[in-house]
């Protein structure tokens, strides 16, 4: 478990240092980005001038505050995937199992090395444009130190969730070497159901389950901390009382994680025996 | 009485029977791999594969390309798992004592490639990580082979034969017990393969080395143990000098034309004897001086011969034979060996 961490330290680093290579690659990163928020802040715009009433505050913030969000949890996703193919390629992934660690390392130090080149980007960039856009009122500055850490939590457990998801795609990737457009699928349909572009309350039926996943109980618990700098729905009560959307937070990512660490080791074991695992 | 020397000899046979086992790298026995296709077909690469190193034997695993070379160092590397037989290494099982077996070999394998924008230092730095070893055996041998200087360029600047000497560089970072080399000196050039050579015999006497490199200069330098391969299976294993001496041939006799079109084909078969072209030069194998005197006297009055020498065979002709007597189509090597019947 150590080793895994120190390579994947290693491997964070080794991924950090090329991203800084390649320059271009991050600025065109970051202009998506800024049009992203400029083409959600022309729409959150209409809907406010529409007089449609989704939410108790500026649409815009809404999906502002949900492209934040989301930019930091599942904009290494896809990158995590793709490196596992272009590692294979390299032939990296036969030198990893030959010293006793697992391809998924790969996956997961490339999610992570996005995640914090996002975090910087986004807010970066997302903070201050919805603070221009409301004219000062958001976001709102956080009530207390608390509430930092619960926004730590929010955005720790259901990137915690989104890796495992990656850690699943992976496994299916090993065995089936290429896997189109899935991991975008997966990772669109995510963002659709954590609430990416409007209230999941809003989904008639279906609401109630998909206000139980991890990201939409992180997206929405963001949302608050920049309207009202304060998060309700997380407290440490909350969070353990059985069945709640706290309760689903802390839950749902462990056991998708220990659900697709074992789908993974499945399917590690099983392209070692057909001898397919490091052919791309 | 008689109990008790037979009870004494049990004792010593079994002493006899740990001592050799203890000296045991590595013992493969009835291996079996077999590795999955398109559809849920299965080919078997591996058929049967049984054989023994002895720890610092240096052993070369020689075979035409597709009989399964690769495949067995990929099973001994813990890529693949065996389908049945066993595998020792080191008296541990390769299945069941995984995690111990790793700490133990390295495996270098030329299909490993790597960031061109780093630098050799970071490149280094991240596979030491990856073994959870420090990287300064990797610059003892770059330093050997007067590669050490290239710590701060990009991989980028390197030709193929440099980056497989940063391959092999890794690979002897962990200091492994064993170390499977697949290819290692593909590329280099001849002074820096001179190097590679002298370095792995001279100070890595201790290692376990099993490879697989298509150059017989290599392997005839390099390697104390054949293990001859065919088909998935093994042919023969044995020591390099015995399979010199069982060689059929004793001499070989080369002849340098102006071009190849001096001597045809059927020209070359009616002669009758086993030769192979390369190029302007036809290399015959003969097994006795009068073999010699009787081609001598065949060539004498043949229009376009440069030059002709005769010398004893070495353990290159051997590889190249045993290639050829066990070859499939595509054989590795670029020149063209024609079989004939001896007279």
């Amino acid at each position: 478990m150590f080793r895994a961490l120190n390579v994947m330290l290693a491997s964070m680093k080794r991924f950090l240092k090329l991203d800084l290579k390649y320059r271009f690659e991050l600025g065109v990163d970051a202009l998506l980005l800024v049009a992203n928020i400029v083409s959600f802040g022309i729409l959150g715009h209409f809907v406010v001038s529409s007089n449609a009433e989704l939410v108790n505050y500026p649409y815009y913030v809404f999906l502002l505050a949900g492209i934040l969000y989301w930019t930091m949890i599942a904009s290494g996703f896809n990158s995590g995937i793709i490196a596992l193919r272009e590692e294979a390629e390299r032939g990296t992934i036969g030198f990893l199992l030959s010293n006793g660690v697992s391809p998924a390392v790969i996956t997961l130090s490339r999610m992570m090395v996005s995640t914090l080149e996002a975090l910087g980007i986004s807010a970066a960039i997302a903070l201050p444009a919805i603070y221009l856009l409301s004219g000062g009122a958001y976001p709102k500055p956080p009530s207390s130190p608390i509430c930092l850490l619960e926004a730590a939590v929010a955005i720790a457990l259901p990137w915690l969730f989104m890796a495992s998801i990656a850690i699943a795609l992976t496994a299916i990737q090993l065995m089936f070497k290429r896997i189109g457009g899935l991991a975008g699928a997966v990772h669109y349909a995510l963002g659709v159901a954590s609430g990416l572009y409007f209230p999941v309350q809003a989904v008639p039926l279906a609401g109630k389950i998909l206000e139980g996943i991890p990201t939409t109980i992180g997206m929405s618990a963001m949302r608050e901390l920049i309207v009202y700098g304060r998060i309700k729905a997380l407290s440490l009560s909350s969070m353990l009382t059985p069945f709640t959307p706290a309760w689903s937070l802390l839950v749902t990512p462990l056991v998708a994680l220990a659900l697709s660490a074992a789908i993974l080791l499945k399917i590690e074991r099983l392209t070692m025996r057909w001898g397919t695992i490091e052919q791309y | 009485m008689n109990s008790i020397s037979s009870a004494l000899r049990r004792v010593s046979r079994l002493l006899k029977r740990n001592q050799v086992e203890g000296d045991e790298a590595v013992k493969v026995y009835r291996l079996v791999k077999e590795v999955r296709l398109k559809g849920g077909r299965r080919l078997r690469v591996l058929d049967g594969v049984t054989f023994k190193v002895l720890k610092g034997a240096k052993v070369a695993l020689v075979g035409p390309s597709g009989c399964g070379k690769t495949t067995l160092l990929k099973v001994l590397s813990t890529i693949y798992l065996p389908d049945s037989g066993e595998v020792n290494v080191f008296g541990m099982d390769l299945v069941r004592e995984v995690g111990k077996v790793r700490r133990l070999i390295s495996f270098v394998s030329p299909s490993l490639d790597f960031h061109k924008k780093l630098t050799l230092n970071e490149t280094l730095k991240f596979f030491a990580k990856v073994q959870g070893t420090d990287p300064e055996p990797a610059y003892r041998f770059l330093d050997y082979i007067k590669m050490r200087g290239l710590g701060d360029r990009p991989l980028e600047g390197f030709s193929e034969g440099q980056k497989a000497a940063v391959r092999l560089a890794i690979g002897l970072m962990k200091q492994p017990k064993l170390l499977l080399l697949d290819e290692p000196t593909a590329n280099l050039d001849v002074a820096r393969k001179e190097l590679v050579i002298e370095y792995l015999r001279e100070r890595m006497r201790d290692m376990t080395v099993i490879m697989v490199d298509h150059d017989p200069k290599v392997v005839s330098r390099l390697c104390d143990q054949v293990v001859l391969m065919g088909s998935g299976t093994v042919i023969k294993s044995c020591e390099a000098k015995s399979l010199l001496k069982s060689f059929p041939f004793k001499y070989q006799f080369n002849i340098k034309v102006y071009s190849k079109s001096q001597l045809s084909k059927e020209t070359l078969e009616r002669l009758g004897y086993p030769y192979q072209l390369t190029g302007n030069v036809v290399r015959f194998l003969l097994s006795s001086r009068d073999e010699v005197k009787d081609l001598t006297s065949k060539l004498v009055n043949k229009k376009g011969i440069l030059s002709f020498e005769v010398s004893m065979v070495s353990m290159e002709d051997v590889y190249y034979w045993i290639n050829q007597q066990v070859g499939v189509e595509g054989a590795a090597y670029p020149a063209e060996l024609v079989k004939t019947s001896a007279p």
